[in-house]
């Protein structure tokens, strides 16, 4: 977290990404901002209008023109961070932003921390939680769609639809309350039906939003394809010839792969996330059978499981996948050691839906054919999808009160049972956007804006 | 003779409790009313308790205070209100007989020792700067104190509303207390206006009930005092319940131009939860009828209270409209239905002790504050009592947390949120509601009784005991185990209840809906403990351990903001990522902890991470 004498500063950052391009732009925020603008920009009119651009040149200490720049005022109070604020448009060369940057802050600015402008923008109330995620994904989001997914994050698109679910159940709450503190006066009740609708409709969008996660998850990490299979089926070459580039050690030597290893793929705009794994065999090395159990979690969490066997073998050792959920996709690797003639034959018989080389590269485009329809699935159409596993792990336990809730209703507990439960589910969407008082929550949130020491 | 440890002004339920407890901690008091005849008067409903409000009187109990043995000893008609629901919102209610009531209240406080009762008006505070240091009469006499309670009620500029024709005055029978409020408003004090109203007293023998239905009490009489006998000292009479229907609303709806609050004459907020008549038949237009319960105000008494008709509209009219229900016919009224409008200060002048921030000595407790009800009034004057006297005592301060108690939620509300209409309490109020409930009063409070010493040995050693009694009973419940054999399977299946598959524990049984502590005695408990007190606890913080479980868990995290404690000359300027709204804010309240910052309204959750941040800052600074 910041010290709040550090949120007195006024702070500037460039906005745009590093490297030479036609244009970038600098930001500076800050009660103080204007003063320290104007040390550089003298030519800034007296009074300024917000929301209003002016084109002017910017000076050094000395005087000496930097760079013709169009300077955009945004007043207190109407800006991202809430504080006054300017964004500095100047041409994109490296050296330029370099000097304009130096100039604030000899101008008494410093140089802003990471998410610091969304730290301020959220402590001053311009947005909430959810929202403040919303910006961290989408700077950090890695294709278009997770952008897209980001930018309803970002528009209050999950707030509106969360703020919605709690309309819903503070009017169930309102229901249970009248029938507790007023039940001795003769007031009509709504029916127990008409309450379990309302709370049915709120445990859908609820689910909706959950299962929304795994595929805003495959949105913002990638699609996550865990290899596994029996030791020295060759796990560890195959892994290597995808990412491209030798990141596994390989050996003949069977369970050498004992951590996991993971790299990052980008096929036609999809991020793959290929994920190598130790062979899963009865072993009694301790630290080969830690891999082990690290495979497994691994295999649990994958969007796809690419289940490597070795089709040299006459009867190739395959492992139990029966517990996971995740589509499994059997490939059979060691295709060069077959006869050409024993192709189809040998894999038809054990059942493979790929057959591919690591050693020369056979079947690589046919594999990444059947992993492509699995990315593409992951891709959402505008709907409002959950991202974070703060926000996953928050919605799934809103709705587990929401169900027990439910439950009560059907089982004609007495209200303040109901109440509790739905105060509880409540309470998980209120903290989710930061409406109330939670620490722990809003620590976790800048913990991954790394504010501060 | 004229100087006092503690004065209290207004002997109605608060001022009662307040100048018991100064005298009962020893500090010497004055009590000043305007009419003796009325200590402890219900001016409007004859009912003491009811939901989350008999939770309020059993807590003010165990703290040493009167209104549940005045209740017990006067009570006419016993009923426990949502007995079919969860036990945390069950509450007791007594009708009791008015009369006997103010009796009763009299003869405590004329024979309480360090306590002398005056009647006399107050006038005005003797101001010391910004201390307080007694009260000046209407007649010019000088009574000097350390502390003042402030009890006045409704009656502070009070003027009463029958139909259009104003009457200054708090009460019917009694008048207004002038000045007081006017020196405090010159003092800086806010001051607004607050609306209640009360329906008509109709005579006896002048309704016929052969046309009503008769509702009577339980059968099961629980005192709410722990030192009330467990029987009840009066016999017992019905409520009469009656109707309006069509030609009553007619009525109602055709005379609206002579109601004051329809004209615009009251300025004052009424209650919500208090509707007057007309303004139910206006809100509630599709509601073709509204049921009302006669209630009679005493054993002897000739008074008929026409329970949920408040009105301000002008008598003839009443007589018009109430003449149209069934049994009313020819009913006669001894006193219409009227409205009062009267001063209150807002509530966030004060500190959680009940005394106001300004003038450093001056308690209010009560009405004045905002609240509505008996019970508010009296939690209210016994903690100002308290607080006076520990301040006289220079002991620290007792102030009970929200999930310690419906008081503590009644007055954090006060001091934090304030209020716009008469606050009355609600079980909804309290977010701990789980573990508020009456029959775990002792268990939350004994405590606070113990460590400040509110009541005397011998009560002390009564609490001891009971709660004793039930440590005992938790322990052979938790130890005792049913071991399946014929007899015991036979036994089972008798009380309709599952046999048993290995050897359970009786706590364990006692889970089960159908069984409790009385049919466990089968299988060797023994249970010659007190129902109420012992038993009946311990059976329900057995059968609900789940959710109380739960809710404790909450409360312990809700604590953690509770020990972020804000110092007092903390400079909310200095605190950055505020809005000016919230630095007002929490300027005019001065929080005493991160808990209660965040409850008041306006103040955002990214403030209190800021104030949170800055208190951080500060604590690594030094």
């Amino acid at each position: 977290m910041f010290s709040t004498d550090r949120d007195q500063d006024t702070i500037c950052a460039v906005a745009t990404p590093q490297g030479a391009s036609a244009l970038a732009v600098i930001r500076v925020s800050g009660g103080d901002a204007e003063t320290k603008v104007r040390k550089i920009a003298p030519a800034l009119t007296a009074k300024l209008d917000s929301h209003r651009a002016y084109h002017l040149y910017l000076c050094d200490e000395s005087g000496s023109p930097l760079d013709e720049v169009i300077i955009t005022y945004f007043a207190k109070g109407r800006s991202y961070t809430g504080e006054t604020s300017f964004e500095i448009s100047c041409h994109g060369s490296q050296v330029i932003v370099e000097q304009i940057l130096r100039s604030l802050v000899s101008a008494g600015a410093r140089m802003a921390e990471r998410g610091e402008f969304t730290y301020r923008a959220f402590m001053n109330g311009r947005i909430d939680l959810v929202q403040a995620e919303g910006i961290l994904d989408l700077i950090e989001s890695q294709s278009p769609q997770a952008a897209k997914a980001a930018l309803n994050a970002l528009r209050g698109e999950l707030s509106g639809e969360l703020r919605k679910i709690e309309n819903d159940i503070t009017w169930v709450l309102a229901q249970m309350e009248a029938n507790i503190d007023f039940s001795s006066e003769d007031i009509v009740f709504t029916p127990v039906e008409e309450i379990l609708l309302r709370l049915g409709n709120s445990k859908d969008a609820l689910e909706r939003l959950r299962a929304s996660y795994k595929s805003g998850r495959a949105l913002r990490e990638g699609l996550t394809v865990a290899l596994v299979g029996a030791p020295n089926v060759g796990k560890s070459s195959l892994f290597n010839k995808l990412v491209g580039e030798d990141r596994a050690i390989v050996s003949a030597h069977p369970g050498t792969t004992r951590d996991s290893i993971d790299a990052i793929k980008h096929v036609f705009g999809h991020r793959i996330r290929f994920v190598d794994s130790a062979g899963i065999r009865t072993t009694h090395d301790e630290v080969e059978k830690l891999g082990i159990d690290r495979t497994i979690g691994i295999a649990t969490q994958a969007d796809v499981i690419l289940h490597i066997l070795d089709s040299s073998e006459s009867a190739p050792t395959s492992i139990d996948l029966e517990h996971l959920t995740a589509p499994v996709i059997t490939v059979g690797n060691k295709a060069d050691l077959l006869g050409l003639s024993d192709d189809l034959g040998r894999a038809s018989s054990f059942a493979v839906d790929v057959l591919v080389s690591a050693q020369t590269g056979f079947g690589l485009d046919q594999l990444i054919s059947l992993i492509l329809p699995y990315a593409k699935s992951t891709v959402l159409d505008g709907g409002v999808t959950v991202q974070s596993a703060r926000q996953f792990e928050a919605i799934s336990k809103a709705l587990n009160y929401l169900e027990a809730g439910e439950a009560a209703l059907r089982g004609n507990q007495s209200p303040e049972f109901i109440a509790a439960d739905l105060y509880a589910g409540l309470q998980e969407l209120l903290a989710l956007r930061g409406v109330c008082v939670a620490d722990e929550v809003t620590d976790l949130v800048f913990r991954e804006f790394c504010i501060g020491k | 003779m004229n100087q006092f440890d503690v004065i209290v002004v207004g002997a109605g339920h608060a001022g009662i409790e307040a100048c018991l407890a100064t005298s009962r901690l020893g500090c010497s008091t004055a009590l000043l009313t305007n009419n003796m005849s009325r200590v402890g008067y219900m001016s409007c409903n004859p009912s003491i308790g009811g939901l989350a409000k008999g939770h309020m009187v059993k807590e003010i109990d165990i703290l040493g205070g009167e209104m549940g043995i005045a209740a017990d000893k006067t009570c006419i008609q016993f009923k426990r209100l949502n007995s079919s629901r969860g036990p945390a919102v069950r509450g007791s209610r007594a009708q009791c007989d008015k009369d006997l009531y103010c009796k009763h209240m009299n003869k405590v406080v004329s024979a309480a020792k360090n306590l002398s009762v005056y009647e006399v008006e107050a006038r005005a505070l003797i101001l010391d700067g910004k201390k307080c240091r007694g009260i000046e009469t209407a007649d010019g006499v000088k009574i000097y104190s350390e502390k003042v309670i402030l009890c006045a009620g409704t009656f502070m500029n009070a003027v009463m509303h029958f139909g259009l024709k104003q009457v200054p005055g708090g009460r019917a029978g009694d008048k207004a207390t002038v000045g007081i409020s006017n020196q405090l408003a010159d003092q800086g004090f806010k001051v607004s206006r607050l609306k209640t109203g009360t329906p008509a007293r109709a005579l006896k023998s002048s309704i016929d009930f052969s046309k009503t239905a008769k509702q009577y009490g339980d059968e099961r009489f629980i005192p709410f005092s722990f030192r009330s006998p467990a029987r009840l000292t009066l016999p017992q009479i019905p409520c009469f319940i009656t109707h309006t229907n069509e030609a009553t609303h007619e009525i109602i709806r055709r005379n609206l131009d002579q109601s004051p609050m329809f004209c615009g004459v009251i300025q004052g907020v009424g209650p919500r939860y208090c509707p007057s008549i007309e303004d139910k038949v206006t809100r509630f237009a599709e509601k073709i009828s509204h049921q009302s319960f006669l209630e009679p105000e005493g054993l002897d008494s000739e008074l008929i209270y026409i329970q949920g008709m408040s009105t301000s509209l002008p008598e003839a009219v009443q007589y018009e409209f109430l003449r149209t229900m069934p049994g009313l016919e020819n009913v006669k009224l001894v006193r219409p239905g009227y409205a009062v409008e009267y001063d209150f200060f807002e509530p966030t002048q004060l500190s959680g002790t009940l005394e106001t921030k300004e003038i450093s000595g001056l308690f209010f407790a009560g009405q004045i504050n905002g609240t509505s009800g008996y019970e508010e009034a009296a939690a209210q004057g016994l903690l100002a009592g308290i607080n006076a006297a520990m301040q006289c005592l220079e002991r620290e301060a007792v102030i009970l947390r929200r999930d310690e108690a419906y008081i503590g939620v009644l007055i954090d509300d006060l001091v934090t949120k304030g209020t716009r209409e008469p606050y009355r309490m609600m079980t909804s109020r309290a977010e701990h509601r789980l573990v508020l409930r009456e029959d775990n009063v002792l268990d939350r409070l004994h405590n606070v009784a113990t460590g400040n010493r509110l009541v005397s040995d011998s009560v002390l050693n009564e609490y001891e005991k009971v709660l004793g009694e039930r440590q005992e009973l938790r322990r052979v419940l938790a130890t005792t185990a049913v071991v399946p054999s014929p007899e015991t399977q036979a036994a089972f299946k008798k009380m309709n209840s599952p046999v048993l598959q290995k050897p359970m524990k009786l706590k364990d049984l006692l889970r089960r809906e159908e069984l409790t502590c009385f049919k466990l005695r089968e299988f060797g408990l023994e249970t010659n403990h007190d129902f109420d007190k012992v038993i009946e606890p311990v059976e329900i913080e057995t059968k609900y351990e789940g959710y109380i479980d739960r809710q404790t868990k909450i409360i312990e995290q809700a604590r953690k903001m509770e020990e972020v404690l804000i110092p007092r000359e903390l400079d909310f300027e200095k605190v950055h990522g505020l809005s000016s709204e919230e630095r007002e804010k929490l300027r005019s309240i001065g929080p005493r902890n991160l808990a209660q910052a965040s409850r008041i309204s306006g103040v955002n959750p990214s403030a209190i991470q800021a104030i949170m941040i800055h208190l951080k800052a500060c604590q690594r600074a030094t």
